[in-house]
């Protein structure tokens, strides 16, 4: 069931996510979300800061990568953006993984990895209320129809 | 029997490694109020109640902070002496000096720190039967909790006492137990606590304001949008705004001249006083102010610098006043505009189409042919379902 056609682009996000890094992050992006069926994981680990700008990129990069039949996914919340996002309601939108690996994943797998999002919580860090194992059956995480 | 207080707010956890506790954003959270009141104003009326009179607010607070402690001290109506937290508790012992030398005879020494409901008469009748030169307060668990009462004569043991910043007393210190609600106060979390507990009338703190229905109070001047919604229990305060569509709900406190725009839930939160929260967010769990939110489940203060996210407006209502003022003077031009040159609102076409003048199918009298005699009706196999219009028989 499992098929790594298509490659998955790990973005890291600055350390502030304010206007004009929000910019030049969008400009550094764009190519990637008008390729063709995008698969990309924003690697938010690093974001301290971010803001509205910050929050419209991320709202901007999503349809866009959905207009090419892609989509993006965040992974590795910081505690300062996870605050954010909730605060906005963008989390909400987004799928979210604990780490890139979950992320990067969960593309090359099929429904049950739409479970595997977890919203990142302070008290369920360590392990998650819902683990991707829990729902794969092995740790290859290929018997999906066991 | 002549009784003078000394209120010591900042002076432990605003320096070092505990620089963080008792504050948010910087400000002693014995400033910040809770359901219309700050705690320093709570404990100055609760003393004034006991009969001191004269009380004193030392307040060790950085510059930064200090119209927040000047406002306090002026809501309740004590003399503050602003110092720099280096010479905090010097100031505490002149203090007790100037009371002794004034005629004082017990001197009560109150750190907030901890809020702490005690029956003060209680803890004065027990120090004077005791016949002892000072005594500590402490919880049930036997920690001191920065309260004494302490004989005016001994000037050597209230110089020991605020010289070690109240961790060192004399070995003949008598203990009395606060039995009561006490409230450590160290962090955002314990603020929201304490809002929560008058809630569930686990302390003495009602809120300010009228109770307009069930669990809700609103102060005065308070200003909550007819499409808003609050919930019980929950608090507005006095001059805050609540917007359309917004919902302050499972007790919420929304302080003074706090604003919280169109379309934002606020759950299980405080907005502190001159807060703006901005219009479609989702503030939960969370102590919001000072352009900081604390998130009580993730045990995180963020700060947020966009201004329409969480904002802060100015405490003078002169500023304030201006603030709004050039807001609408940059407001007015957009809409002149808008309304000359902007796109015009689609209009209605005046005749319909056919097919929408037609009365719908569904409103039409069913075709709905009924059974001559119960054995055609039998004829049905069982999975069918038999419809029947309403108000037959």
């Amino acid at each position: 069931m499992e098929s790594i056609s298509r490659p998955v682009v790990v973005k890291r996000m600055p350390e502030r996510m304010t206007l004009k890094q929000a910019r030049s992050f969008l400009r550094e992006v764009e190519p990637l979300l008008n390729s063709d069926r995008p698969q990309v994981v924003f690697d938010m680990s690093q974001v301290r800061h971010i803001d509205a700008a910050g929050v419209d990129v991320l709202l901007h990069c999503m349809p866009q990568a959905m207009k090419h039949d892609g989509d993006v996914k965040l992974a590795a919340l910081s505690l300062e953006a996870a605050v954010v996002l909730e605060l906005t309601r963008t989390g909400r939108l987004f799928e979210i993984y604990e780490n890139s690996t979950h992320a990067v994943k969960s593309f090359s797998s099929f429904l049950p990895n739409a479970l595997k999002h977890f919203y990142p919580h302070p008290a369920h860090h360590a392990a998650p209320l819902v683990t991707p194992e829990a729902f794969i059956g092995n740790s290859d995480g290929v018997d999906i129809a066991a | 029997m002549d009784l003078k207080a000394i209120l010591l707010v900042g002076g432990i956890g605003s320096t070092g490694p505990d620089a963080s506790t008792e504050t948010l954003a910087a400000v002693p959270l014995a400033y910040l109020d809770v359901l219309g009141a700050t705690v320093l104003e709570r404990v100055v009326r609760r003393l004034r109640q006991l009969g001191v009179s004269s009380i004193s607010l030392i307040s060790g607070a950085s510059d930064e902070v200090r119209p927040y402690a000047e406002r306090a001290a002026l809501c309740a109506n004590v003399s503050v002496t602003e110092t720099a937290i280096g010479e905090f508790w010097e100031r505490a012992e002149e203090s007790f000096e100037q009371f002794r030398q004034d005629g004082a005879e017990l001197v009560l020494i109150v750190r907030i720190g901890p809020y702490i409901e005690l029956d003060y008469e209680e803890l004065i009748q027990h120090h004077i039967d005791k016949h002892c030169r000072m005594t500590s307060v402490i919880s049930p668990e036997g920690e001191p909790l920065g309260t004494f009462v302490v004989d005016a004569s001994r000037r050597a043991d209230a110089s020991m006492l605020l010289g070690s910043a109240l961790r060192q007393v004399r070995d003949d210190c008598e203990r009395f137990q606060a039995q009561r609600y006490i409230n450590p106060l160290r962090t955002a979390g314990d603020l929201r606590r304490l809002a929560l507990d008058a809630f569930l009338e686990k302390n003495s703190i009602r809120p300010v304001g009228r109770e307009i229905k069930p669990g809700v109070w609103v102060a005065d001047g308070a200003r909550i949008h007819r499409k808003a919604r609050v919930v019980a229990p929950a608090y507005v305060g006095a001059y805050s705004k609540v917007r359309a569509a917004a919902l302050v709900t499972r007790t919420s406190v929304i302080e003074h001249h706090a604003e919280v725009d169109c379309g934002t839930v606020v759950e299980n939160s405080t907005i502190l006083p001159f807060t703006y929260v901005g219009a479609g967010l989702d503030v939960m769990h969370s102590v919001v102010g000072f352009r900081r939110l604390a998130h009580l489940v993730r045990n995180v203060e963020v700060e947020i610098s966009d201004a329409r996210l969480i904002g802060i407006s100015a405490a003078e209502a002169i500023s304030r006043l201006a603030g709004s003022a050039a807001a609408l003077f940059a407001f007015l031009p957009k809409q002149i505009y808008r309304g000359f040159f902007g796109r015009p609102r689609q209009v209605c076409p005046a005749e319909l189409p056919e097919a929408l003048a037609e009365p719908a199918a569904a409103l039409e009298t069913p075709d709905v042919k009924e059974p001559a005699s119960g054995q055609e009706v039998s004829e049905f196999p069982s999975s069918f379902a038999v419809v029947r219009r309403y108000g037959e028989h």
